[in-house]
């Protein structure tokens, strides 16, 4: 019998194993993974600005409030419309979704298509994908662009400006930043999530013991 | 006032009186819980029955508070998962402990039925318990598909699509059937509509019912146990069997325990995992759904898996969707089928313990082949374990009348 639970234990390793390598495989280039936290506000502040100067103007994020990014990155209301000053074209309100104010038909004519919403990005391609996507441009000597993780794609290199400003290791900071902003807006709750879980985490470990001796005290007479 | 006053210990015993006299309330009491003996000897497996009961209610609860914000609206569904998620008060912890416990449910349940297969509980006298929680399941496959819809993401859309257009496969009616049950030709708001309707109201009034009348059946036949013996043949002096327990408070106090560890792993993955690596919630359900787009490859959630790796198994559509029927419908003759007159693995032959231990491995492999695209090597394979998943009834048929059985004990074990 336990050899059985063994055995099938040992197959469940095996097939999950397999599972996560049956994952990665599926594009063109590896996929590299940011070292980001939604609980670094900072970097997420840096995101914001970075996704308001530089994707704001095609992407919107139609499910996130300014007000709700504003609180979660420790905002005031007014901060969160002056850091997202572009919606309105400045006459911006805290309630206002996150939308681009990139005309479709305009978008269409420019790029062949409209660019895509944001707010569940992360969600459903991933913060890898993101990140290395996003740092996958090429420019060949004749001037063509191209992204290795993503050949034909209809957005050009946005961050050419600042990846020609900064310094490697500096640009790859500011990308993760911007991704990790991307992560938060997939899913504000996020760090709310992360930092209650280890209190409920803690109250259950309690709660395990504590039905333990209780379980332990009745069962004394069973024999 | 006064007779608030009165509400102390003496008083209580006349207010039990006063319900007794008109409810069985004590009776029912003693019956299923102070005075209902259960074998001392369970074990680890023990707990998932109490446990399914727990996810039911947790998927209840969630379920009313989930339905106050969600909004079964083709146009409106996708928006309104992500207002619970965004914008209700603690309305992404209702969803994942929903979404989750979705799955939860499935592992729960698949435990709790090996276990039953492992113990011979399916054996004489209690068929009944049995079927009754097959058609638990059956029931909860239903529950889980149509809830899968209600988000309205790009595989809760096509995984629809995909299921539904089976039964097209049946001949003469089935495109007819298939045009019925979605309301529409493809799947739209009316699909949703209805799905909506039948998950949240439909269904759960079955599926309360059904765990009922499991629980029913299975107090009027005792619960067996790890040594598959009966404990009813050994009483004491006042007729109580003498490796019995009540289950109040033996097992309560052990169920207990059981859930708080279970909560505990129900709480890692609500808080630190919620998408479960792309098992319980799947990253193309983050897409609105898109009648127009097809997703490169359509899987449906983990704990379909299994048959739908069958299905796709067998290169003809109509034979394997009865393939993929007949794989749940011997379970239900699982009773009949197992001729062996001992019930537990502890004391039967080498043929029950390897041919389990390859059913096992038939169920698991089949669960991860159909979460990946079919390659002519993972359809052979898919073949291959078609057969060993089918052959473990035919074999347990079979081999169950002539096992060499080792002799039972008297007395429960350990």
């Amino acid at each position: 019998m336990k050899q059985l639970i063994t055995n099938l234990l040992a197959a469940a390793l095996l097939l999950s194993a397999t599972l996560v390598q049956a994952g990665g495989g599926a594009h063109p280039i590896p996929l590299e993974s940011p070292k980001i936290s939604v609980l670094d506000q900072s970097s997420l502040q840096r995101g914001a600005d970075l996704y308001a100067q530089y994707c704001m103007g095609c992407h919107s994020m139609k499910y996130l409030r300014v007000n709700r990014a504003a609180r979660d990155l420790g905002w005031s209301d007014a901060e969160g419309v002056a850091h997202f000053q572009h919606i309105r074209n400045g006459q911006g309100k805290p309630t206002d979704m996150i939308e681009t104010t990139l005309n479709p038909l305009t978008a269409k004519q420019a790029f062949g298509k409209v660019p895509p919403d944001l707010s569940l990005e992360a969600r459903l391609r991933g913060t890898d994908w993101i990140y290395t996507f996003l740092r996958s441009y090429e420019r060949a000597e004749d001037g063509s662009l191209t992204n290795k993780l993503f050949p034909g794609v209809a957005m050009p290199h946005i961050l050419e400006g600042l990846q020609n400003s900064l310094p490697p290791v500096e640009f790859d900071a500011a990308v993760a930043d911007l991704v990790n902003f991307i992560d938060y807006a997939a899913e504000p709750a996020k760090p709310q999530r992360l930092m209650m879980g280890w209190w409920v985490l803690g109250f259950l470990a309690l709660l395990i013991v504590l039905t333990y001796l209780l379980k332990k005290e009745f069962w004394r007479d069973v024999k | 006032m006064s007779e608030q006053k009165n509400l102390d210990g003496a008083s209580n015993g006349r207010l039990l009186a006063w319900i007794d006299e008109r409810f069985p309330l004590t009776q029912v009491w003693n019956e299923h819980v102070a005075q209902y003996y259960a074998p001392k000897n369970f074990n680890f497996f023990y707990f998932f029955g109490a446990l399914a009961l727990l996810v039911l209610v947790n998927q209840l609860v969630t379920g009313i508070w989930l339905t106050m914000s969600y909004k079964p609206d083709a146009q409106e569904a996708f928006n309104s998962v992500e207002y619970i998620m965004r914008d209700v008060d603690w309305g992404w912890l209702i969803r994942y402990m929903h979404s989750t416990g979705a799955s939860a449910f499935f592992v729960v349940i698949y435990f709790h039925m090996f276990r039953g297969i492992m113990y011979g509980s399916y054996q004489k006298p209690r068929e009944l318990v049995w079927i009754i929680g097959m058609l638990i399941f059956l029931v909860l496959m239903a529950e889980a598909f149509m809830g899968y819809l209600l988000p309205w993401g790009q595989m809760s859309y096509w995984g629809a699509q995909v299921i539904i257009s089976l039964f097209g496969a049946i001949p003469f009616i089935g495109e007819a059937m298939a045009t019925w049950i979605r309301g529409d030709f493809v799947i739209s708001d009316v699909t949703l509509n209805r799905f909506f309707a039948l998950h949240v109201i439909a269904l759960p009034l079955v599926l309360v019912l059904l765990v009922y009348l499991h629980i029913v059946a299975l107090h009027k036949v005792g619960s067996n146990n790890p040594d598959g013996i009966d404990i009813k043949k050994n009483k004491n002096e006042q007729g109580l069997p003498k490796d019995g327990i009540p289950f109040h408070p033996y097992y309560s106090v052990k169920d207990m325990f059981g859930a708080s560890v279970f909560m505990f792993l129900f709480a890692v993955v609500i808080f630190f995992w919620p998408e479960g690596g792309g098992f319980f919630l799947e990253a193309p359900n983050f897409e609105p759904a898109d009648p127009m787009k097809t997703p490169e490859h359509i899987a449906p959630v983990w704990y379909f898996t299994p048959f739908y790796a069958i299905l796709r198994a067998v290169p003809d559509k109509l034979l394997g969707v009865i393939a993929m029927g007949m794989a749940i419908m011997f379970l239900f003759v699982l009773p009949w089928l197992d001729r062996c007159k001992v019930r537990s693995i502890r004391y039967r032959g080498w043929q029950f313990k390897a041919n389990l231990s390859l059913f096992v491995v038939s169920f698991l492999v089949l669960g991860y082949l159909g979460t990946q695209a079919p390659t002519p090597f993972l359809t052979l394979l898919a073949q291959i374990f078609t057969f060993t998943y089918f052959a473990f009834f035919v074999i347990l048929w079979l081999t169950s009348p002539m096992e060499k059985t080792k002799p039972l004990p008297e007395r429960v074990t350990g």
